[in-house]
């Protein structure tokens, strides 16, 4: 009889152990500065862990995910250039396709209301979906992508140790995902430091006055900290005769969002060259140009540019003075974004 | 001491197993054409010529159970994905024990379901239910072949889906019954098909005021079929 209940003990033990094991996840949160809005993504639903985080790395950089293997999350998207690629107005993907729009930077993910151009995805871990499956992207689908991640022993483990699954399903590997992408956090720029009141750190006399540009003209839908309101607006682009793309319009169906595109964050625009959904600006003097004489006036502008902005050359420097203290160096260096080793 | 144990975890295994054999009351769905059950990738006559099914999946969600207005069981994490290729999914377990004289159900996942990023099981996207380009569920897919469809391959393709305003294509169902070991619930492809118009509008793969008309009708489809 005791031998009995001493082996039911030693199982109970090893069980008792094992759950143990399993829930020994590195869980982390996610840290920005303290007068920051709180996140819109509910952790809840998917809490950050160091397992989570690096299997999303992982998949980030596995050009498994495309239908011929060549094509990553990173390929339109690298950490060096705030996550997206710089000299392609229009972004292209497997075999060389092009597709329709500039892949957007990724920074600060976690406030997003809505995800790319025309906020086609409403929540950022189902975002993943659409370059996988676009023809002109990596022309896959995610049953695919699970399947062929389900043949490979590191992804098993690495699905378990994030998770405690080894059988790998499109939830966890869009949460994966997410994880990794939520991590982004750019918030170490000299307009930053200079926020914080960080010791020995001041905007120059031009920058400042740039500031004040800023908020006089382009603070309401690049709004601080983000420097987005995550909003869509129409800023009176021409549109591209041959792209004819009606942005927003295209997911809500309704007709006072024609021509509105998502409000890119100003955050690192240094290194998120060209400019626009289609790219169409390679230089910064470009995009000032174009809203000092360029807006074509529609039914749906923006209400703020109606008016039209009015800066003199002396402004525009200062305003360019200003927008390259966005530029967040510790952010696009940050190892733990780049390739894994 | 011991024996008391064992005495306790006997009846509890007991008392598990004897919950496990009391049968659930549970639906099933049986989808018809000109009055028969359907099968995939069978021919029926139809429009003078015939059609045929390759696909049909919809998902069934909030099932709850009703009694003189008022409910008496709401099943709990309630999505289905019904596909006429499972059989077994085309069976809905429910809980037995209860009087109620109606049950409704969701055709398509409600909007805050639609909103709140991955999920597993019959929701998770790998299901093929997703549309990716336009994130959302598709609530119902329906695909076959008729000469109505025109060229090149006669196919006809019915995508509903959509949860934004104005055209939200969830759609609730609401059926009268009694409690009874099974019951079954026709849904009329052949009237799904009419108003459809295949020879007008042979594809349907987006979300807007179609897809919300074609849905609205599709959830009135379902009845309950009286075994008499």
């Amino acid at each position: 009889m005791n031998k009995w209940i001493g082996l039911a003990a030693s199982l109970l033990g090893i069980l008792c152990l094992a759950a143990g094991l399993a829930s020994q996840r590195d869980y982390f949160e996610l840290k920005y500065p303290a007068d920051w809005p709180e996140p819109q993504y509910d952790f809840t639903q998917n809490p950050l862990s160091r397992e989570g985080v690096a299997l999303g790395r992982m998949l980030f950089y596995d050009p498994v995910l495309s239908r011929d293997s060549m094509i990553s999350c990173s390929s339109c998207h690298l950490s060096y250039t705030a996550f997206t690629h710089v000299d392609h107005p229009l972004s292209h993907g497997i075999e060389d396709r092009i597709g329709t729009r500039n892949s957007p930077s990724l920074m600060n993910l976690a406030w997003g209301k809505s995800f790319m151009w025309d906020g086609a995805a409403n929540h950022l871990d189902m975002q993943a979906m659409a370059p996988i499956a676009h023809e002109t992207e990596m022309d896959s689908d995610i049953a695919t992508v699970v399947e062929r991640l389900q043949t490979k022993p590191n992804y098993r483990q690495a699905f378990y140790a994030a998770f405690d699954d080894s059988t790998i399903t499109g939830e966890h590997l869009l949460k994966a995902l997410a994880q990794f992408q939520l991590t982004f956090v750019s918030a170490n720029s000299k307009y930053d430091q200079v926020k914080r009141q960080a010791p020995g750190i001041a905007f120059s006399e031009q920058e400042q006055k740039g500031y004040m540009l800023y908020k006089s003209n382009c603070a309401t839908c690049h709004q601080e900290p983000l420097f987005t309101n995550g909003d869509f607006a129409n800023n009176g682009l021409p549109m591209d005769s041959l792209l004819k793309d009606h942005g927003r319009m295209n997911i809500s169906l309704d007709p006072t969002d024609d021509r509105k595109f998502k409000v890119p964050t100003l955050r690192n625009l240094k290194f998120s060259h060209p400019y626009m959904h289609d790219g169409r600006f390679e230089k910064l003097s470009q995009v000032l140009n174009h809203y000092v004489k360029g807006i074509e006036q529609s039914e749906t502008l923006a209400g703020e540019l109606r008016a039209g902005v009015s800066l003199t050359d002396h402004e525009k420097v200062d305003l360019t003075a200003f927008l390259l203290t966005l530029t967040d160096k510790e952010f696009v260096f940050n190892r733990d974004y780049a390739y894994p080793r | 001491m011991k024996k008391t144990l064992l005495f306790l975890v006997c009846v509890g295994v007991l008392s598990t197993l004897m919950g496990q054999r009391e049968e659930a009351s549970s639906f099933t769905i049986v989808p018809t054409f000109g009055g028969e059950a359907v099968s995939l990738e069978q021919a029926y006559a139809f429009a003078g010529d015939s059609v045929s099914f390759s696909k049909l999946r919809f998902y069934i969600s909030a099932v709850s159970l009703w009694q003189e207005g008022k409910e008496v069981w709401a099943e709990k994490k309630s999505y289905h994905l019904i596909d006429l290729a499972e059989p077994a999914s085309m069976n809905l377990a429910l809980k037995k024990g209860l009087a109620f004289d109606e049950v409704r159900f969701q055709l398509g996942i409600d909007s805050i379901t639609n909103v709140s990023g991955a999920m597993g099981g019959d929701l998770d996207p790998t299901k093929g239910m997703y549309w990716s380009w336009n994130t959302g569920y598709i609530n119902f897919k329906l695909e076959g072949k008729s000469a109505l469809a025109g060229i090149p391959n006669h196919d006809f393709i019915y995508h509903l889906g959509g949860y934004l305003p104005p055209y939200p294509s969830v759609q609730w169902v609401k059926l009268p019954c009694s409690p009874a070991k099974e019951q079954l619930i026709q849904f009329d492809l052949s009237s799904f098909l009419q108003a459809a118009d295949i020879g007008n509008q042979p594809r349907l793969m987006s979300p807007g005021e179609p897809a919300a008309k074609l849905s609205a009708i599709a959830a009135s489809l379902f009845k309950m079929i009286d075994d008499e």
